[in-house]
């Protein structure tokens, strides 16, 4: 796995709180969600995306509920917690941190090559 | 791939799952299948997309099977431990507790806290059952004591005629609000078994709890028919046993462990079968002098067996995963 990825994965609990922060979604509405939002960039397959949602709603993050809908199909969707908000909340901004201090030596080293 | 063969294959891949688990999320799954089917903004070329979004089966399965470690161990012993030696821990609890008393359920003192130390034993068993089912997603622990509190609580408040304004509970200010409480707590957790088996939906479930409700019943009945005179030579259940154990506690450690370690609903039923019978058994061969003692004594039996039927004839368990 390159860096990336891992720094891709490392990000999917975030990307999917921040999607369900809007409202309560299923998992092919998140994946979509997600897609468009980033136009294509952050595009996840399901079994990636699954897991992951599995593995929040035991830790809590998420909450899940079956709901009926025409044609004796149900559909599970999935709704932030209140400690997924707050898991959303630190989250963000030790993203932002992270990217702010990144960015922060990257562009020094640039402004430096430059001269 | 085709959509059945990713769902088999994704199914062959879940082998430590129980058959509800398989099935939500086979349901979970076939549905995301469904939704790319008919969303118009997925293109024309969506099957070729689709597979490629969906990932392979083998690594969703193997993903989620390293999700789900589900420590059954741990359900079974918290639920066959105490049920056997539930009795005897609190008889010697009272014995330690109050100055030495051979029977010490046979003093006032020993009936009422007896009853309320099992209240406060079954409340924290249930309170395990219930970190099992947030972490492990085991369900069986949280539901059997928690039925298994209702009834005590119910039971105490029945024989001690919580809800008549005679009751010696109900002189004083200080008892009268004991009753308001006990009846709260058995409202609020009546509410509370009611939420957690809409959300699972699972008759099998459904019988689990309701097998102690009608057992309590069955007893609440001889109990009422002792106090009316009926039994005039006693009330005498026969001692069956194999190989010194008494039959209850062998089909209680038998029941839990097919009920909980078998991935076969059949299994299942059966298990919950070995659950319900012994008790009724043993009551309709001392209550049957009185008939409408051993119509009661039956339910327990009959519902299992009625459910058992109804979903392998009606609701065969493979409509489950594919509805």
């Amino acid at each position: 796995m390159t860096n990336l990825q891992q720094l891709r994965k490392g990000s999917t609990p975030l990307l999917i709180l921040s999607i369900l922060n809007e409202g309560p979604q299923h998992g092919y509405g998140i994946m979509r969600a997600m897609e468009q939002r980033s136009e294509g960039y952050f595009s996840m397959t399901a079994a990636l995306l699954y897991p992951a949602l599995h593995q929040m709603e035991l830790d809590g993050l998420v909450s899940a509920e079956w709901q009926n809908t025409i044609g004796n199909r149900r559909k599970k969707i999935y709704s932030i917690t209140p400690k997924g908000k707050e898991y959303l909340m630190k989250d963000n901004l030790e993203w932002h941190r992270f990217f702010d201090y990144l960015f922060g030596i990257i562009d020094q080293q640039g402004i430096k090559r430059a001269q | 791939m085709k959509d059945e063969d990713y769902l088999e294959q994704l199914r062959s891949k879940l082998s430590g799952f129980s058959d509800v688990e398989k099935s939500e999320i086979l349901e979970e799954i076939a549905n995301h299948i469904h939704e790319a089917q008919i969303d118009p903004k997925f293109g024309e070329d969506n099957q070729e997309k689709l597979s490629a979004e969906m990932g392979s089966p083998d690594d969703l399965g193997k993903r989620l099977s390293s999700i789900y470690h589900p420590k059954r161990w741990l359900e079974y012993i918290l639920i066959v431990i105490p049920a056997l030696f539930l009795s005897q821990i609190l008889s010697a609890l009272i014995a330690l507790t109050f100055p030495y008393n051979s029977a010490p359920t046979a003093d006032t003192l020993g009936v009422y806290l007896g009853i309320r130390l099992t209240i406060i034993a079954q409340l924290v068993f249930a309170i395990l059952g219930f970190k099992l089912y947030k972490q492990q997603r085991l369900i069986t622990g949280h539901l059997f004591w928690l039925g298994s509190m209702w009834l005590t609580i119910f039971s105490m408040c029945f024989r001690e005629k919580r809800w008549f304004p005679s009751s010696q509970f109900n002189q004083s200010i200080i008892g009268i609000a004991g009753s308001i409480f006990w009846s709260l707590v058995l409202v609020g957790i009546l509410a509370w078994l009611t939420k957690v088996l809409w959300t699972l939906k699972d008759p099998q479930y459904f019988v689990l709890v309701a097998i102690p409700f009608f057992t309590t019943l069955g007893n609440l009945s001889i109990f009422q028919k002792i106090l009316e005179g009926g039994f005039a030579n006693g009330y005498h259940l026969p001692t069956w046993q194999v190989a010194r154990f008494g039959l209850h506690q062998l089909a209680c450690a038998l029941w839990a462990a097919m009920f909980i370690f078998s991935k076969n609903r059949s299994v299942h039923w059966l298990g919950l079968l070995v659950y319900a019978a012994p008790l009724p058994l043993m009551n309709l061969v001392s209550s049957s002098q009185y008939p409408y003692l051993m119509a009661i004594w039956s339910i327990p039996i009959l519902i299992v067996a009625f459910s058992w039927l109804y979903e392998t004839i009606a609701k065969p368990s493979e409509t489950r995963i594919y509805r």
